[in-house]
């Protein structure tokens, strides 16, 4: 996994729970990493063991976890990485969500070790489209939840977000029915 | 494209739209290199780019170096060149192409950014680019080797921190291992007996000092608990109780106990035991100093017999013992003197001088008496007492004391003085036995003498007499001429005469 999302989940830890907290964490996920480098690939071990411990610790069930990392990622680490960049990719949550699929294509251009996920909108409407995500990881579907309830707080443009195809019910990919308010999204 | 090498082998012409789309940051120039046509998203940002405006009024030539000409273009057509927009200092990237059949200079570029933070100055978006544009790739590579340098900094700026950390972790390590050295130095060599143990006691290592007061070298006590060894028949059980409760609760502690060396030897040991405990408080060993202590415990016993028989003598002797410091005030007031004198000690001792229970008078006289006889001014109170014992010369007399009840008896009093080890005065002793008994038989003895003096007297006047009577008998008988009945009384025998 690229090192940002690590790095990213230490940030979210320390900025809610304090570093003694995220040491706890590393600890009980056995991560001895000092510094995430952001660019580099991790064993994908290392997050999930992240999430798990933090689970344990922070006594929440790693759903919750992964959405609420979701959301600090768009709020946060993308916005604080890449902030002009997403501004250029878009005013309005529609508009993001077209070049969304971009970004990552650029990051497997850029960085070839790593494996972003990909994704892809259809039956893209004034207020609704369908977001197809493809990884080869499992459990982050509850990450993309958080990343589009971070999108629709970063836009200002209350979204739902519904799972409405499971890879791990058998599906060939995640699909998810992302709807918004048309009037605050124009 | 170098002109010298077509590639293509059809001509392609776009319709202005589609050309528009694909260059949004092209403009075409004509042969006095006045705009005759830019991109939708050039004039956007450029509202300068106008028709008929020269190109270096509206751009600066930043690469290649020159004054904007076609001189310059034609001479620089091999290289890309690098146009700064006057107003916004945007800069545009890309290559002048001639197009002689129309007599204009077409140029076909993008903008040049190092930053993100440029695109988002000019208003630009990912739309404005041509999706063949890879200028917002560009941009995401800048934007992840900016992070990456980021990470770097935050890297090195860790690596540099842990790098102070360990110097002085390394500076603490270095003089606490100084220090350790030194106290394993001081732990082998003293004369103590040192003992270190794990956290159960055990022995995990001892010094030379312990095998020369025990016996016992190291390889024969690792591993057992020096009690097992050491302890012995006169070793007090609740002492050891006490050892053992204290290191359950992994608390320090001294302790004096007789122990027993290797050849069975008895000996006094004092003892300190300490824990020492790890960085997380745990207990991992106990230390134990100790050193022989039979001689001082030896003089302790002597000094409690010593003041026994001290004691003993003090309460039992029959005479009044009396000490005084050196400003006079009582320190001692044995039971004697108290039958003596009517008074406790509770109430003489550190409160009053013998002047208490001396009569004024005779204190005065002897002051007196031995300012003559030392041909210095001796005062009046307890340094008359003291005087002649100071001079360290016998000082023996009889004094008068006064009871509690003001009744007087006679005493003989002898007065020592007490010199502490390095001959300073610290005090005085007063042993005073009472006199009355001597006294009243002094008297019986002198009144016994008078009387038989008197009988004496009166029996040698009755003699005197008879004597005169037998020689008047006799005088009367040789008057009558008859010889003398008494022959022994005779005028010729003087020595018969009494007085």
């Amino acid at each position: 996994m690229y090192g940002m999302v690590n790095k990213a989940v230490e940030d979210m830890v320390i900025r809610h729970h304090g570093e003694a907290v995220w040491e706890q964490i590393k600890a009980k996920a056995g991560v001895t990493v000092d510094v995430f480098m952001s660019n580099e690939s991790y064993s994908d071990d290392i997050t999930y063991n992240l999430i798990g411990a933090a689970s344990e610790i922070l006594k929440t069930p790693a759903e919750q976890i992964l959405i609420g990392f979701g959301e600090h990622w768009v709020l946060h680490t993308a916005t604080e990485g890449y902030g002009n960049l997403m501004h250029a990719a878009g005013r309005t949550l529609p508009e993001f969500m077209r070049n969304l699929p971009s970004f990552h294509s650029r990051v497997t251009m850029i960085f070839p070790k790593l494996q972003p996920p990909h994704f892809e909108c259809t039956e893209i409407t004034s207020q609704s489209l369908k977001l197809h995500y493809y990884s080869h990881r499992q459990g982050l579907a509850p990450f993309v939840v958080g990343l589009m309830q971070g999108l629709g707080l970063k836009f200002k443009t209350p979204v739902t977000v519904c799972r409405i195809a499971a890879k791990d019910a058998g599906a060939d990919h995640d699909i998810f029915a992302v709807n918004w308010s048309p009037a605050s999204a124009s | 494209m170098n002109p010298a090498t077509p590639q293509a082998s059809r001509k392609i012409g776009l319709p202005p739209e589609q050309f528009a789309a694909a260059f949004p940051f092209h403009f075409a120039l004509d042969g006095d290199l006045k705009f005759i046509q830019a991109g939708d998203t050039l004039k956007r940002i450029c509202a300068d780019v106008q028709t008929g405006v020269a190109l270096e009024k509206i751009f600066h030539a930043m690469r290649p170096r020159g004054e904007v000409s076609r001189q310059w273009i034609e001479n620089n057509r091999a290289h890309f060149f690098l146009l700064e927009h006057r107003k916004t200092n945007l800069l545009l990237r890309g290559e002048f192409m001639q197009l002689p059949e129309q007599n204009l200079w077409l140029f076909l570029g993008s903008p040049w950014f190092t930053d993100s933070s440029e695109i988002s100055a000019l208003g630009l978006r990912f739309e404005d680019f041509a999706i063949h544009d890879p200028v917002a790739d560009m941009l995401q590579v800048f934007q992840a080797n900016k992070i990456a340098l980021e990470d770097a900094k935050k890297l090195a700026d860790k690596l540099t921190a842990q790098r102070a950390e360990l110097r002085l972790a390394n500076e603490r390590l270095r003089q606490q291992e100084a220090e350790t050295n030194k106290l394993a130095l001081i732990a082998a060599r003293t004369d103590n007996a040192v003992v270190l143990t794990d956290s159960s006691g055990k022995v995990v290592w001892v010094n030379a000092g312990f095998t020369r007061l025990t016996g016992y070298t190291m390889e024969e006590v690792i591993g057992k608990t020096p009690g097992s060894l050491l302890q012995g028949p006169e070793t007090d059980h609740a002492t050891v109780q006490y050892m053992h409760n204290q290191l359950s609760k992994g608390e320090g502690f001294k302790a004096e106990i007789v122990n027993y060396t290797k050849a069975g030897r008895k000996y006094w040991l004092a003892s300190e035991v300490q824990p020492i405990r790890d960085e997380a408080g745990q207990i991992v060993n106990f230390m134990a100093i100790q050193s022989d202590i039979t001689a001082r415990k030896n003089s302790e016993n002597l000094l409690l017999e010593t003041s026994a028989l001290q004691r003993a003598m003090l309460e039992g002797a029959g005479y009044a013992i009396i000490a005084c410091d050196k400003q006079g005030i009582i320190q001692l007031f044995n039971p004697a003197a108290e039958r003596m004198l009517g008074y406790t000690a509770a109430e003489m001792v550190g409160k009053l001088t013998p002047a208490a229970f001396h009569v004024p008078e005779e204190i005065a006289a002897r002051a007196k008496e031995l300012t003559a006889e030392l041909g210095r001014e001796v005062p009046v109170g307890f340094a008359t007492f003291t005087a002649k014992a100071e001079l360290g010369q016998p000082d023996q007399r009889e004094w008068t004391y006064v009871r509690k009840d003001g009744s007087r008896f006679p005493v003989l009093l002898s007065v020592t003085t007490l010199f502490a080890e390095r001959g300073h005065l610290i005090g005085s002793l007063g042993v005073a036995s009472d006199l009355t008994e001597r006294k009243r038989d002094e008297e019986k003895l002198r009144n016994t003498v008078s009387e038989l003096e008197r009988f004496n007297r009166v029996m040698l006047n009755r003699e005197a007499r008879v004597l005169e009577l037998k020689r008047q008998i006799n005088q009367l008988l040789a008057a009558a001429g008859r010889p003398p009945d008494f022959s022994s009384v005779t005028e010729t025998n003087p020595s018969t005469k009494l007085e």
